[in-house]
């Protein structure tokens, strides 16, 4: 819905109204650096990742801000630790594992003596019924091109979360802050079509859709994610950090995921 | 059972002071423009070389009671010329009294030592009167003449955002101005996303805001009152009068249904900014739609020469369309039914049955396939009473039933939908009230006033409930079936005043008043947007509370030509309601339970200086003041600066009549930046750089300033035809102000980040035409 509004903003500000935009400097004050963990582990092959970073002041440089030197593990609820290996800087992988449906996992990172823990719910994988295109006109400051529209059979009684990520001829690459997030709270049980956000594809792009079947802290850390970041034009009158599932003060997220993934060719489709 | 032990008290001071009285006989009556028949509110009626002395109610009515004797008797209104009648009073008198409005034309000296000395004399404090017809030539962005816009040019009051109508005052929030349409609550007051109010200003007669010393015979916000009264119509000839925008026209006809006796009015506003959409190269925008309109109309009707019957209505939508994929429409309607009557020349009553509703609608597909809405519904009785006793005491009371029903969402889909129908309980409750105040003259130097007001507010069945634990959990949910009493909340709203005339120019003014709010908005956005969701007080929600003292000095100078005054008030707000991170608030029937509370508190000063009448005419305004909150949840439970929260605030409004036929006019506003909250360190995830933040409104806007110029030029004026011409230019000097501020990596260099700041309406020319026959 904050959607429509913007587009009717947008529409007012770029056709009717003068509007400018321009850099400008602004003092910020420095605080505390705090530990920042992005944890994923899926039930697909492919190896477990953690990354931990560090914050930095804001209008320095992003790079060198990793954490090296924390020990970070995984298991089950109730089940043993396992450990991942730092393969570079502030990057930490657990290879050859996969993780079972239906199970709470809890990650825990240890560093400087403070151990951050999370717990996530590795949900069932809801399976891509269909995939189509549709092209889209563009309007006001949106460009032209296709978009995706996935579809699932939702489980019925049951809550539901999905992510879609898009991959363009192999990068996961959607535009600036998009994260495509949608629950089923008003499509229980429903065959849904799941529609990307702001990005379009080109005829010549063939794409890779995935799509993820996360538990409620994961989409809730990443709706209060978009809050504060992507396009803005209602502004939020007081910006907050994501909700984060990691205890003593930590930020990032820790998501176990399901995920189906199915790919397609634009120019295909099309000449279909 | 309090409220008839305070009746018996205040009867008790009222005969009192009654007792001292010899004879005493009374003159009554209502006071009109004599060009075409409409009342006028807060005309100043005088006894000459006594201290009696009356001020008309909100219907136009007086009523003075004075010893037997022969006086003269004065009144006067700004606007107007004064009338000077002697009475020969041996027994109690109806006189109506037709006053003429002043043209510009007339001679200053001549009209010098006529205005009202009301700043000085009165008891109201904290009050802001408008008339359309004195903001008539102020410049204003599209040149679309706002009373809103203009009543944010004054101390005390902030304007929510560029362009933007929605205000703050005194330190309240956006929710708590209680506006008021003929009575009628309006619930949202914007169109178009802010940028213009639902009051076309050629259907309104005045509007009054009262900051502060806020009257019993009004609740239910915490912070302000707006009351705004549309025009009756003209009972004596037919009038047509049009304006002709850029992007909006309007069109109002006016006069007698039976000469002297009834009128109607009729005033109609249509924007057409989505013209502009046809050069639009793509096809979607061009077929788009965007568009609002309002109608508002009113009939009145003399029964007898003691009973007047009012009908007035307004109705009001936006409409938002792209053909075949998505449409959204919001608006307001009200409706009033009002009744006054002259039981007797000292008792004066009035009986209103008011309708309100707010709803939107949106179209998610396009062909009504699935359609989700919400509303907020009032019905709305009340009896207002204004006896005058004796000449020392005027006394009002009254009782206010309100029954709301809020739905606060639904979702109607068709089977083969996607979306499944859906819909959260409406919730009702009714706030009832009931008050007595009296406004006494002590000597001739002092006035009080005091008054009180019982506010209650009861949720009622059917409905849901429900109870929930310290972090939010649900414990229980308890339906309640129809007229089910669930819970009763509020109670007594002292409001007091005092007036020390230190001379006829001079006087020292105090006040307390106590308010409760039972609904609230719930919004995170910097503006008021179409679907703000209304949440009722409840087990869960309690009441807001405000309590707010003032005091202030008064001065005028050269017969009344300046008028100034100093004011300072503390604002303190007991029960604000802000919510958790996250929170959902569309469709969600425990949004309860994404609540949390805390404190606020403001305080402040506000200097206004004004030039009544002249060639030059304008006001000076200084406003230096600081709002905080409190919550325990929030920035680690540190006080922190409300959004509304700015230092200085500076407005300069001028306007300068060259000649008969062309009228100057400027607007200039300084004030430092709104509380914001920035990030203070920046992080990866998921290959973006995020903001860190630490503080809640840590940060300010930058600084903002603005000048708009205008000029009216009168075309034609005669007795049967006028037009004019304005031209107005909104940012002047084309000052770059920060709408807002966003901070985003480097496009080209994304290990970087930088702030970037958006600025609307640099130098936005407009021009209208006005007419009139």
């Amino acid at each position: 819905m904050n959607k429509f509004l913007s587009i009717s903003i947008l529409l007012l500000a770029s056709l009717a109204f003068s509007s400018c935009e321009k850099v400008i400097e602004i003092d910020l004050a420095d605080s505390k650096s705090i530990i920042v963990i992005e944890a994923t582990i899926t039930s697909n092959k492919g190896p477990f990742t953690v990354l931990v970073s560090k914050t930095s002041p804001y209008f320095g440089a992003s790079s060198s801000n990793s954490v090296s030197g924390a020990v970070v593990s995984v298991r089950v609820e109730n089940g043993k630790p396992r450990y991942f290996k730092e393969s570079s800087p502030g990057v930490y992988k657990l290879e050859k594992t996969v993780a079972l449906t239906n199970y709470w996992y809890i990650v825990d990172v240890e560093y400087e003596g403070i151990t951050y823990s999370a717990h996530s719910y590795l949900h069932e994988m809801v399976p891509i019924t269909d995939i189509s295109l549709t092209y889209f006109d563009g309007f006001g400051f949106f460009d032209s091109g296709y978009k995706v529209n996935c579809f699932v059979r939702d489980p019925a009684e049951v809550d539901n979360y999905y992510r879609m990520k898009i991959y363009v001829n192999g990068n996961a690459g959607t535009n600036e802050g998009e994260i495509n997030l949608y629950s089923d709270k008003l499509f229980d049980g429903k065959l849904i079509g799941l529609v990307q956000h702001s990005a379009v594809f080109k005829e010549t792009d063939s794409i890779t859709v995935e799509l993820q079947s996360i538990d409620k802290a994961t989409y809730d850390y990443f709706s209060t994610l978009g809050n504060i970041s992507g396009i803005e034009i209602i502004q939020s009158a007081s910006p907050a950090n994501p909700i984060s599932n990691f205890n003593n003060g930590a930020l990032g997220y820790f998501s176990a995921y399901s995920f189906d993934r199915k790919p397609i060719v634009v120019k295909d489709y099309v000449n279909n | 059972m309090v409220f008839s032990r305070v009746l018996s008290v205040f009867g008790f001071v009222v005969l009192c002071f009654g007792a001292f009285s010899q004879q005493n006989y009374t003159v009554s009556g209502t006071i009109s423009d004599a060009s075409n028949g409409e009342d006028l509110i807060g005309a100043i009626v005088t006894i000459q070389n006594t201290n009696y002395a009356t001020v008309c109610n909100s219907y136009g009515f007086y009523s003075i009671s004075i010893p037997e004797g022969d006086y003269t008797i004065n009144v006067r209104q700004m606007g107007y010329a004064n009338q000077h009648v002697p009475l020969k009073l041996h027994s109690s008198q109806l006189i109506n009294f037709k006053m003429n409005a002043i043209s510009y034309e007339l001679d200053d000296v001549e009209v010098s030592g006529q205005r009202g000395d009301r700043n000085v004399s009165s008891l109201e404090m904290g009050n802001v009167k408008i008339n359309p017809k004195q903001i008539e030539n102020i410049p204003v962005l599209f040149g679309e003449r706002d009373l809103i816009k203009t009543m944010q040019l004054m101390p005390g009051v902030k304007q929510a955002g560029e362009g933007n109508t929605g205000f703050y005052v005194r330190g309240g929030g956006l929710d708590q101005n209680l506006i008021l349409l003929d009575e009628a609550p309006v619930y949202n007051a914007s169109h178009l996303l802010g940028f213009f109010s639902v009051f076309n200003s050629e259907a309104i007669r005045d509007a009054n805001l009262l900051k502060g010393s806020i009257p019993a015979e009004y609740g239910g916000r915490a912070s302000s009152v707006l009351d705004i009264r549309m025009k009756e119509g003209n009972m004596k000839e037919y009038e047509t009068t049009g304006n002709v925008g850029l992007i909006a026209s309007n069109l109002s006809f006016e006069g007698p249904i039976k000469e002297d006796v009834s009128s109607f009015m009729v005033s109609a506003r249509r924007t057409y900014a989505d013209l502009f959409l046809q050069f639009a190269p793509d096809k979607d925008i061009r077929d788009a739609r965007l568009y609002f309109y309002d109608i508002n109309m009113k009939t009145n009707f003399k029964l007898n020469p003691s009973s007047r019957l009012f009908i007035s209505g307004y109705f009001g939508r936006d409409k938002f369309r792209i053909p075949d994929q998505f449409g959204f429409d919001w608006g307001s309607k009200t409706a009033t039914v009002r009744l006054n009557h002259t039981f007797s020349e000292k008792l004066f009553s009035n009986s209103s049955f008011v309708f309100s509703n707010y709803s939107y609608q949106i179209d998610l597909s396009g062909d009504k396939d699935v359609v989700m809405g919400s509303h907020i519904q009032d019905f709305n009785l009340k009896q207002d009473f204004s006896w005058y006793p004796n000449t020392r005491n005027t006394l009002k009371f009254g009782i206010n039933l309100i029954a709301h029903k809020i739905v606060p969402g639904e979702i109607d889909a068709s089977p083969t939908s996607i979306y499944n129908s859906l819909a959260v309980r409406p919730r009702r409750a009714f706030e009832n009230s009931v008050y007595i105040s009296n406004s006494q003259q002590l000597s001739g130097r002092l006035q009080v006033y005091y008054g009180l007001r019982l506010a209650l507010f009861s949720n009622v069945g059917p409905g849901d409930f429900y109870q929930f634990d310290a972090n939010g959990n649900l414990l229980q949910l308890i339906s309640y079936d129809h007229f089910k009493w669930v819970r009763t909340q509020g109670g007594p709203e002292p409001r007091l005043a005092i007036n020390y005339q230190l001379s006829q120019q001079a006087a020292v003014k105090a006040s307390y008043n106590r308010i409760y709010q039972f609904i609230h908005l719930l919004s995170n956005s910097t503006s008021s947007t179409p679907t703000d969701v209304w949440l009722p007080s409840s087990d869960n929600v309690k009441p807001q509370l405000s309590d707010q003292w003032s005091v202030g000095y008064f001065r005028n100078m050269k017969q009344n030509m300046f008028e100034s005054s100093i004011e300072v008030y503390y604002k303190n707000l007991q029960n604000q309601i802000d919510y958790r991170n996250g929170a959902d608030l569309v469709f969600n029937s425990t949004v309860e339970a994404e609540l949390v509370y805390g404190r606020g508190w403001a305080y402040g000063a506000e200097f206004l200086f004004r030039k009544n009448y002249g060639k030059l005419t304008g006001w000076l305004g200084y406003t230096w003041s600081k709002t905080m909150q409190q919550f325990d949840q929030i920035n680690d439970g540190n006080p922190f600066p409300a959004r509304q929260d700015r230092r200085h605030d500076i407005s300069i409004v001028a306007m300068y009549n060259l000649s008969r036929k062309l009228n100057f006019s400027a607007t200039w506003v300084y004030n430092t930046g709104n509380a914001v909250t920035f990030p203070n360190g920046k992080y990866t995830i998921d290959g973006k750089t995020i903001g860190y933040y630490t503080q809640r409104n840590g940060y300010r806007m930058p600084d903002y300033h603005r000048l708009d110029l205008g000029v009216t030029w009168i075309r034609r004026q005669t007795a049967r035809f006028e037009s004019s011409w304005n031209f107005s230019v909104y940012n002047a000097y084309g000052r770059e102000n920060a709408y807002f501020i966003s901070f985003r990596q480097n496009k080209d260099n994304p290990d970087q980040t930088e702030a970037v700041q958006i600025s609307l309406f640099k130098f936005i020319p407009s021009v209208s035409y006005k007419f009139k026959f």
